[in-house]
């Protein structure tokens, strides 16, 4: 630690803090454009230059180290002066400059409201100009459908730049030309091939880069702002949904440090168009083998007498993948109450099981835990296509220091090296008999397994997981204090699913075999589009896209999207969290919860609650952890071991195929959206390019 | 005279005339013209001659609802003394893009209405949370174009 007076004020703070950080310790605020917190540091705004006592002139406090201040004449710490009449001359200088090229649209510009340049030309700005030339111009560049850009106001900052490169690892974005004749660019106006990519126009300080979908579309300050939970992927992002009236304008990222940091993939952030398009707002009704629009009183009569002479054994219920945890619960109850083993949210076949322990199925690590790991085998997943947020962590840490990662599976390109191990559980097998990288993961202090829940939900799924379990325990990778086995979910439901035991009971079939045709004679469908439903079974369709599971259904009962409920989900990590409601759901459409409740009351079987927080006393009292929010309750690594372990099977000699095959178009909302499906036609295969 | 025009010139002063006037007129009155929606325009036989008694009196009797915005722009600018020559002394051809004066049409169906008004276009424009629901007739999300 250091000691350093910055105006008046003495802090300690570490040797290694820059200037910019030891005077934010001190509480005093300093104005910046290319520092940011997340990225390296360029030093190249000026705008928060310091006065530094000793040195000539002014210094740019986010580039300056606070172990490179020299002491005061008697040993005294290094003094730093932040509010001198020469730091703010210093300052206005820097503005007057930036704004010499700057153009004044602030009317027209989308960033006005929420412009780092517009607040701090409050404070440094001087009201006229002493610049007689022409403004500068710049042309557009075309840089991919979720960034606009408006070159003429950008100050190259090169936030953009270092954030391409650093932490979405594409070589997509870059600067041209020195001097006044500098422009930022993609190569030959190519759109940036990163998911994480609209994450440039939150980190513009300026206009130069926006929001295209929302271009033009609002302000900010007439949004309402709503704090929530993304279930585009089981990251469960931090974000803020900014509505405006009954409308989603936009979501945008909340900064959660265990999570996304500040960052959100391109999915969940451009989604929202989604939300009001092909919407189930009405109960339908198939009659004559036709859909047609009901009232919810002739829906839930036609299931009542689907379900009055069925027997239990013949019905069930799939939960999809963007189901909270409170409708999986009711729907849960009311299976229970109608005396149905047949229950699963685990639409894609999967065999991960809350009966192997709760470690089982979590991506155990954590997420801000892939910091701490020190070599990494990747099983089965396509990180990046699968949970952006988690390969960033991974990038991340493998620009820190030396990080052997290894892939069994797809050849893809994830933004980091790595070792290509094989393609399917014959490589596996291979790996855990010897090698080069065996020894890397077994000398390994803190060793992680990502495991991608697509092998699970392989015909094999059951072997590949004992052949997981068997090379996690030679390698070690469940320790005291380390539990390396990382599950990497991709639905946002699954999960609270599993947490609340809606996977088949006694006797009961399993998703895959309920669809199967004869099986069952009433399918409850819970947003489920994902599965293919046989004929033959009456299915009743609970959810919010006209999608595949509205097409194939003979009841279809209008839900709430997650943005229209509060609704827990539990990401893949296995930490609780919630989303609000930021609008309500379109026309005769209701929360989910409160459908299946209503219904249940008709069909006879009065489900014991009444409002949410009911539902929510009585979830809590038989799930505990589930009441604590933004917290993990770790399960048991080795007895997850021991159960897998003891799974056994032949496994196949297929290579593993990561179940997200695009990127763009998971779920309903998704596929509904015109931005996600434009985002997927550009790139529906990443080209193989080596990683940087 | 017709019982009802009677009765409006008696007891209501929108339409036409009222007695006053129609009296005023009939002794004072010195017609000067009448423009193309029949009102016929007067002036004072008073001081005419003579400037210093005040500026002459000029008055209008509507053909049927006394609303002055009724008054083409030549006649009323006749009626303002903005120009003593009275548009019916005065040979003047209106330019191809002049158009026929409209009287104030507000409160009627005739009314303006700016573009994008409901009532002009007779279509609601689009609006912050208007959504497109799903018909059973389309395809499913995403994969139907
Ligand atoms: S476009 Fe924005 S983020 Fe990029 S250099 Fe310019 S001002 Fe900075
Ligand atoms: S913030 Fe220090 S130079 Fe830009």
């Amino acid at each position: 630690m250091t000691k350093i007076i910055v105006d008046d004020v003495e802090v300690d703070v570490p040797a290694d803090y820059t200037l910019l950080q030891a005077c934010e310790a001190a509480g005093a605020e300093i104005p910046r454009f290319c520092f940011h917190e997340r990225l390296s540091i360029a030093g190249n705004c000026r705008m928060c230059l310091v006065e530094l006592k000793g040195a000539p002139k002014p210094v740019a406090s986010c580039a300056w180290g606070v172990r490179d201040c020299r002491p005061g004449p008697n040993g005294e710490p290094p003094t730093v002066v932040t509010k001198s009449p020469m730091v703010k001359k210093a300052r206005e200088g820097v503005m007057e400059f930036l704004l010499i090229n700057h153009p004044l649209d602030c009317p027209i510009c989308d960033q006005g409201g929420e412009c780092d340049l517009q607040d701090q030309a409050m404070a440094y700005g001087v009201d006229s100009s002493r610049f007689h030339e022409n403004k500068r111009a710049v042309p557009d560049k075309y840089i991919g459908p979720l960034v606009k850009t408006s070159m003429n106001r950008c100050i190259h900052c090169t936030r953009c730049i270092r954030f391409v490169a650093e932490v979405a690892g594409v070589p997509d974005l870059g600067a041209t030309g020195r001097g006044e004749d500098m422009e930022i660019t993609t190569y030959l106006e190519r759109a940036m091939g990163s998911e994480l990519q609209a994450n440039v126009a939150d980190l513009c300080p300026v206009g130069a880069l926006t929001h295209k979908p929302q271009a033009f579309n609002g302000r900010p300050w007439e949004l309402i702002k709503t704090p929530s939970i993304d279930v585009m992927d089981a990251v469960g992002s931090n974000i803020r949904v900014d509505a405006r009236g009954r409308e989603v304008m936009r979501v945008l990222p909340r900064v959660h440090e265990d999570i996304n940091e500040e960052w959100i993939s391109d999915k969940t952030r451009q989604h929202v168009d989604g939300l009001k398009l092909q919407r189930l707002d009405r109960p339908f009704l198939r009659e004559n083998g036709r859909l047609r629009p009901a009232t919810w009183a002739e829906a839930f009569a036609a299931i009542a007498a689907k379900l009055k002479g069925a027997d239990p054994k013949r019905v069930g219920a799939i939960a999809g993948d963007l189901a909270a945890v409170e409708e999986m619960w009711a729907l849960r109850s009311l299976m229970t109450a109608l005396g149905s083993p047949n229950i699963d949210c685990r639409q894609d076949g999967s065999v991960l099981s809350p009966a192997h322990g709760r470690a089982s199925y979590l991506f155990n690590p954590t997420i801000a835990g892939i910091e701490e790991a020190d070599a990494v085998l990747i099983v089965g997943a396509n990180p990046r296509r699968e949970a952006a947020i988690v390969n960033a962590r991974l990038r991340k840490r493998w620009r820190i220091g030396p990080l052997p990662v290894g892939v069994v599976g797809e050849r893809v390109d994830l933004t980091y090296d790595y070792a290509y191990l094989g393609a399917g559980p014959e490589s596996l097998a291979q790996l855990a008999k010897g090698g080069e990288f065996l020894d890397l993961l077994k000398s390994a202090e803190r060793p992680l397994i990502l495991v991608g829940a697509g092998i699970a939900a392989r015909p094999d799924g059951a072997a590949v997981l004992a052949a997981v379990a068997s090379l996690a325990a030679a390698v070690g990778a469940v320790t005291e204090g380390w539990n390396g086995l990382a599950v990497l979910q991709n639905a946002a439901s699954r999960v609270g699913g599993l947490d609340i035991g809606f996977v088949p009971g006694e006797g009961g079939l399993a998703a895959p075999a309920m669809v199967e045709a004869g099986a069952l004679d009433v399918l409850f469908n819970l947003g489920a589009d994902e599965i293919a439903i046989s004929p033959g079974a009456f299915v009743i369709y609970q959810g919010t896209h006209g999608d595949d599971g509205a097409h194939r259904a003979d009841v279809i009962l209008p839900g709430a999207a997650y943005t229209e409920k509060s609704g827990t989900y539990v990401n893949t990590e296995g930490r609780v969290q919630q989303t609000n409601r930021a609008v309500f759901p379109p026309g005769e459409a209701r929360e989910d919860w409160a459908i299946l409740r209503a219904l249940s009351d008709v069909v006879g079987h009065r489900l014991p609650f009444d409002s949410l927080p009911a539902l929510r006393r009585e979830l809590h009292a038989a799930h505990p952890h589930l009441a604590a929010l933004d917290e993990i309750a770790a399960g048991d690594g080795r007895a997850t071991l021991d159960a897998w372990a003891a799974l056994g099977g032949s496994a196949s000699s297929a290579g593993f195929v990561s179940p997200v095959a695009d990127f763009y178009l998971t779920n309903p909302i998704a596929r509904a959206s015109r931005i996600m499906a434009e985002c997927s036609a550009l790139h529906v295969t990443p080209a193989l390019e080596a990683a940087e | 005279m017709k019982l009802i025009d009677f009765l409006t010139r008696t007891f209501t002063w929108w339409n036409g005339q009222t007695w006053g006037t129609y009296w005023y007129t009939r002794r004072r009155g010195e017609r000067v013209g009448e423009d193309e929606l029949g009102n016929v325009y007067y002036r004072a036989t008073d001081h005419m001659i003579d400037p210093s008694m005040g500026p002459e009196r000029r008055w209008v009797v509507y053909n049927g609802l006394a609303d002055m915005s009724r008054v083409p722009p030549s006649w009323r600018g006749w009626l303002a003394h903005t120009h003593n020559v009275p548009p019916s002394e005065e040979q003047y051809t209106p330019r191809e893009w002049e158009m026929a004066h409209l009287p104030n049409m507000t409160g009627t169906p005739e009314a303006y209405r700016p573009q994008g008004s409901p009532s002009a276009s007779g279509r609601r424009p689009a609006a912050t949370g208007d959504y497109v629901p799903w018909s059973p007739d389309e395809g499913a999300a995403g994969r139907a174009g």
